[in-house]
């Protein structure tokens, strides 16, 4: 039996971006970021890295995955090594890169994710679920890709675990300059952080637009089965209430500072008299 | 008689190194006492590590407390005689939906509790026919559990528990793994079999909007239980929960924004509906006063 | 899709042979295979055929389904056949060279040949026909008897059935794991044995541990639900004789005793 898993999705992803993909399970996002480091090949059209066609003959797809860099779900269950460190040095050492070198990396890239000195000789089975998360990622940093594309890699975490990697993904982006491409099923989650969202549905590309954008189509993504985050509805309802915020506020923080402007344009006003 | 009594319980997780000697103790639970009424909805919030999933293995009697009693409808955990008892009266729903279907056939899976009750066969047929159309999945009964989505497996679990007619069902964190659609799914299940058949819920979890239409809500920390109150209660708390870095649902969260930024607004707002419904007069009294002042 | 993966080769149809009892067509399989053992006569083998196709047809097991499970034995069918045309002495036919083809030699290689192959038909016949749970169920009632001796039998059941669960999501995770490794860099399939041997550690090792974690949770959710060995269980659908399953066991008496006849047929 053969099924389309993707259909005729065209996008480009700037350097730099922070970019969510959305979409219901089953829509194709995992299939889809997976041809993005050349796990999957296309039936047919093709992807390109740096302008180069990354599915082209002599085109080193080993190469291409210490660049882009994918975390899939879960990714503390593909830990094996004794220690943290070791397990962290896999990715460099896989590049071809001396001891010392890959070493150097995976420090850094623990550091990065804020895994603390101490359990670098710990094995990565004793240590706790949002630890192991954070290793796992730092695997993927060590080869220092310039595209990181995880998938979902706040699943199963507490809220504590789940802002500690959200916040260190902001970090890498802000500081280092990572392009980020991350799937989600929380809307909440990037309409805080990502300056583009990708939606997919039924194997297809949907949207590709800033999150405010995005959520002004709220009815349209209820019908794929997602939703838009609640202050959006918010929104909504006060603007049928003939209250006229604005529209495609997202996050908590913009429906405050929206909020307040109708309570103080009254201040000013009353100063001013 | 209540459906859970706790009394002073302790428990306590011990790592040994190779040659048996104690590495580290580590208290999971600390003089822990509460009771749950029969036919309540109960969440238990807390981040990894505060003694939730520990808890509950000691309801169903998977583990049992260092010190201290646990009654489940006035039967002792500790009482090998009632363990079965217990077992079939407090069922369980774990975390991961593939790890806890045992048989081929989803029937065959519902079936298994019962099975193991050696429950006569006719009676078995009816009971999983029952809980099957209870969580809405007759129409998969002969499927194999591998083609089922996660929220649908989680609600062959619920009605594997559901044949064994339970008084009482403790969830550990089972959206955890889920996507938004199955976790509503789960959910809406969860609440009808409260609000309809009458069974106690405790239902462990780390998503505050499943919190909020809960009867109470528990927040453990550090084995401990550090709030216990209505969920209006625990969520005009938002500064404790920032503490012990727990979520608040977003509508509380702005409407305790905007009350500290001195908008009149009641504490513990839980829903779109209520907020609006307190904002919008506000809203509508500063127009009109500036209406006023502009004529 | 790997979800879609079956143990066993179960193909479903509406057929009468699908709704026996596994434990009839267990002991319908035994006789029949053991039939295969008891004749050299050439009405033997035409008595074979005939209830074996007979069979076929009443299964509603399209015929290739049936010939797929042959590829597997293509080789051991090729060196028996040949072993026993070239090595079997006898009245001469031919001969090239050293090699001497003779009359037993054919006849023998033949009736091998026959022989092998009814056999993996009639074995497919029940594993297309028994779904792999069923044919589970019946294993454990049969080999009931075998409890007095110690055997845990409904442990071992139990096994192969919990096994048959989680076999393709095994096998997914597997495809994941090593999909995850070869984002970092990994690469299982260049090199000698040796350095292949070295990179399924990093497949083998998140295996083992992911397998021992799911076991352990399920032993969890078992106990929660109040499992406790086979002591006193019940079934949801009992293994029960019905009437087709008496005439089973008649036609296969039946063919087994005509089997046993023909050799006392003169050849």
């Amino acid at each position: 039996m053969e099924s389309c898993a993707l259909k005729d999705v065209s996008f480009e992803i700037d350097d730099g971006m922070f970019v969510g993909l959305i979409g219901h399970t089953g829509s194709g996002k995992s299939t889809l970021i997976q041809h993005l480091n050349g796990l999957i090949r296309p039936t047919s059209g093709t992807v390109y890295f740096n302008g180069e066609d990354i599915f082209a003959p002599g085109y080193d797809l080993r190469a291409l995955r210490s660049k882009v860099g994918l975390v899939f779900q879960y990714p503390e269950y593909q830990l094996f090594e004794q220690d943290v460190l070791t397990d962290v040095k896999f990715g460099p050492k896989n590049m071809g890169l001396t001891d010392e070198e890959a070493e150097k990396r995976a420090r850094e890239a623990l550091g990065l994710v804020g895994v603390d000195e101490k359990l670098l000789k710990r094995s990565p089975f004793e240590i706790s679920g949002g630890q192991k998360r954070r290793v796992a990622i730092a695997g993927v940093l060590a080869m220092q890709p310039s595209l990181l594309i995880l998938d979902e890699p706040t699943a199963g975490l507490d809220p504590r675990g789940r802002d500690e990697i959200l916040e260190c993904l902001d970090r890498l982006h802000r500081e280092k300059g990572l392009t980020i491409l991350l799937v989600s099923h929380s809307m909440e989650d990037v309409a805080r952080y990502a300056d583009r969202l990708l939606v997919m549905d039924q194997s297809r590309l949907c949207f590709f637009d800033t999150p405010r954008e995005v959520f002004r189509h709220y009815k349209e993504l209820e019908r794929m089965g997602l939703s838009a985050p609640q202050i959006t509805y918010l929104a909504a309802e006060l603007r049928r209430e003939g209250i006229l915020v604005d529209e495609s506020m997202s996050t908590v923080e913009e429906a405050r500072t929206e909020i307040l402007k109708l309570f103080n344009d009254e201040d000013q006003d009353q100063n001013s008299i | 008689m209540n459906m859970i009594e706790a009394a002073h319980v302790f428990y306590e997780y011990v790592q040994k190194d190779e040659n048996d000697n104690i590495e580290e103790v580590n208290e999971a639970l600390s003089d822990l006492s509460l009771t749950i009424e029969k036919g309540s909805f109960v969440c238990v919030l807390g981040h990894n590590g505060s003694g939730k999933s520990t808890f509950a293995k000691l309801l169903n009697g998977l583990q049992l407390p260092k010190e201290g009693t646990i009654l489940i409808s006035g039967m002792d955990t500790r009482d090998d005689a009632s363990l079965l008892n217990i077992r079939r009266s407090c069922g369980m729903v774990f975390q991961n939906p593939d790890n806890q279907i045992i048989a081929n056939v989803v029937e065959e899976d519902v079936a298994f509790g019962p099975e193991n009750l050696g429950v006569p066969t006719d009676e078995i047929i009816r009971r999983v026919d029952e809980a099957l159309s209870k969580v809405g999945m007759e129409a998969y009964r002969l499927k194999s559990p591998n083609r089922l989505s996660g929220g649908q497996k989680q609600r062959v679990a619920i009605a594997g528990v559901m044949a064994m007619k339970p008084e009482c069902i403790v969830l550990d964190e089972p959206t955890a793994m889920l996507d938004p659609s199955g976790r509503r799914d789960v959910m809406r299940t969860v609440r009808e079999l409260n609000k309809r058949e009458g069974i106690t819920i405790v239902h462990i979890t780390h998503y505050m909007e499943e919190a909020v239409d809960a009867d109470r809500i528990i927040v453990m920390d550090d084995g401990k239980i550090v709030m216990d109150g209505a969920p209006r209660d625990i969520f005009s708390r938002v500064d404790e929960l920032k503490e012990l870095s727990l979520d608040v649902p977003q509508m509380t969260e702005l409407a305790y924004e905007l009350r500290k930024a001195g908008l009149p607004l009641p504490l513990g707002i839980l829903t779109r509906e209520e907020l609006l419904q307190h904002l919008l007069p506000l809203i509508r009294k500063a127009r009109k006063e500036r209406g006023g002042k502009d004529a | 899709m790997l979800r879609d993966i079956t143990i066993g080769q179960y193909y479903p149809a509406p057929s009468p042979l699908h709704r026996l009892d596994p434990r009839t067509k267990l002991a319908g399989t035994m006789l029949y295979l053991l039939s295969l053992f008891m004749t050299d006569s050439l009405v033997g083998y035409g008595i074979a055929t005939v209830f074996l196709f007979t069979v076929i047809k009443i299964s509603r097991v399209p015929f290739r389904f049936m010939v797929r499970g042959l590829k597997a034995i293509m080789l051991l069918l090729a060196l028996s056949v040949s072993f026993n045309l070239f090595l079997t002495p006898g009245r001469e036919i031919f001969r090239i060279g050293f090699i001497c083809v003779t009359y037993e030699g054919l006849f023998t290689a033949l009736f091998m040949a026959v022989r092998l192959i009814y056999l993996v038909l009639g074995s497919s016949i029940m594993t297309l026909t028994t779904t792999p749970n069923a044919l589970t169920d019946g294993l454990e009632k049969s080999m009931g008897f075998m409890k007095r001796f110690g055997v845990p039998v409904h442990e071992i059941a139990m096994m192969m059935s919990i096994a048959l669960r989680f076999i393709p999501i095994l096998v997914e995770e597997t495809d994941k794991i090593m999909k995850a490794q070869t984002a970092r860099g990994a690469d299982f399939e260049s090199g000698g044995l040796i350095q292949k041997a070295k990179a399924m550690v990093p497949l083998l090792v998140p295996l083992f541990i992911s397998a021992f974690r799911r076991a352990l949770d399920l032993s969890m959710a078992m106990e929660a639900r109040c499992y406790h060995g086979g002591e006193g269980r019940t079934k949801m659908r009992p293994l029960r004789y019905g009437r087709n399953d008496v005439r089973a066991y008649m036609v296969v008496l039946l063919y087994f005793t005509a089997m046993l006849l023909t050799n006392l047929l003169p050849v």
